[in-house]
């Protein structure tokens, strides 16, 4: 297990190759912290605004178009800087098969998480 | 695999006590590990009991003190002993440094002194560098120009040339690297510190011309981006070099390169 990964074995000429990505990551992380901040100040507004009126008035708060849209963008993208968050620390962490079926896991939970968002904006705007 | 124990062959013993033929006020206790490869045993701590009146004011003075007087069989580097050449970077009282630059009298209680954490060990204190070495000579650490060379020196502002201190002092002596988790983790994908800081340094040279190609290089979720700054870096750097703010330089300009 940790002969495979002896540093020690890797040459110079295999130490120059790179991947040729990771600034786009980088600045993803930082854009979705920074979007986040009002999104999620927002969000906390609104589970106050609607705490305590039951399941009608949230149902009437997320029938508003501008609610269902900030509902939606703030799960895009809390998702989206989850799925990134979760990445990282597999990768520090993880190798081999168990890196790989771990990152079809955060893939496959961040896709429930926004299907799952997305079905019921649609559920919610067909009025039922 | 994350491994949360060390494998059992790499246990480390209680090993053998050389006692001091008489206390005084003076005496440290140094516990120091022992490994030989050709022993095949786990490796040991050995203790120590030497007086401090005995030898000079750095721990470097009181390994070179135990292995001229008391146990001739102690590994370790050194070269220096004023702190330019990094051989003796070891890990003491639970922190990477340089033994000729840290005086005995820094510590309080026992000193224990291990080799460089999370890298294979030749013997006793001295660590295997050769992939230190060759993350770092993959930055081609040197001037790379299209410029025809000028008859004398290439010249370089003032302003330019101080662009480069806090990162030419650098020697390369591996303490920052290895007291890094991410390099613990991921020293076979990620570059680490030391590697970063010397690409940092050529990237920041006005005199340069590879910035472009330099970057693009580096450009790679895990030769650059598993720093998480955690400063452990800045934190042990012998030389008080901050190689997390010389990756934070190398992240900025990723995105416009």
């Amino acid at each position: 297990m940790t002969t495979d990964r002896n540093v020690g074995a890797k040459s110079v000429k295999s130490w120059k190759q790179s991947a040729h990505h990771g600034a786009g990551e980088w600045l993803a992380e930082r854009g979705t912290s920074l979007v986040l901040i009002p999104l999620t100040l927002w969000a906390a507004y609104a589970a106050f605004t609607v705490a305590g009126g039951g399941f009608d008035a949230a149902v009437a708060f997320a029938r508003v178009p501008l609610n269902a849209g900030l509902i939606g963008l703030t799960m895009l993208i809390s998702v989206w800087h989850m799925y990134m968050g979760i990445k990282v620390i597999i990768d520090d962490y993880l190798q081999g098969g168990l890196r790989g079926f771990t990152l079809f896991l955060n893939i496959l939970l961040s896709a429930a998480l926004l299907i799952a968002t997305g079905y019921a904006l649609f559920v919610l705007h067909q009025g039922a | 695999m994350v491994e949360l124990t060390l494998p059992r062959d790499s246990k480390i013993k209680q090993g053998k006590r050389f006692k001091a033929a008489k206390k005084t006020k003076t005496t440290r206790t140094y516990k120091i590990y022992r490994f030989d490869p050709d022993a095949g045993e786990n490796p040991r701590w050995d203790t120590y009991e030497v007086d401090s009146a005995d030898h000079g004011p750095m721990l470097l003075d009181s390994l070179i003190y135990i292995k001229n007087n008391i146990d001739s069989t102690l590994a370790f580097r050194r070269s220096c002993r004023e702190g330019i050449c990094g051989s003796c970077a070891m890990n003491i009282g639970g922190r990477n440094t340089l033994a000729c630059t840290k005086g005995h009298d820094e510590f309080s209680g026992d000193i224990t002194i291990a080799p460089l954490p999370h890298m294979p060990v030749v013997k006793d204190l001295i660590p295997d560098l050769s992939g230190f070495y060759n993350q770092y000579a993959s930055i081609e650490p040197w001037l790379e120009s299209k410029t025809p060379d000028p008859e004398k020196e290439r010249l370089q502002t003032p302003a330019n040339r101080d662009k480069l201190d806090g990162l030419y002092e650098c020697i390369l002596c591996a303490c920052c690297s290895t007291s890094c988790p991410s390099y613990w983790w991921n020293q076979d994908k990620y570059l680490g510190p030391a590697a970063l800081l010397q690409a940092y340094r050529w990237i920041a040279d006005s005199r340069d011309e590879n910035t472009k190609a330099r970057l693009e290089s580096l450009e790679d979720p895990f030769k650059l981006y598993r720093c998480h700054t955690i400063m452990n870096c800045a934190q042990v750097c012998p030389k008080g070099l901050n190689p997390a703010k010389a990756i934070a330089e190398i992240k900025k300009m990723m995105p416009a390169k």
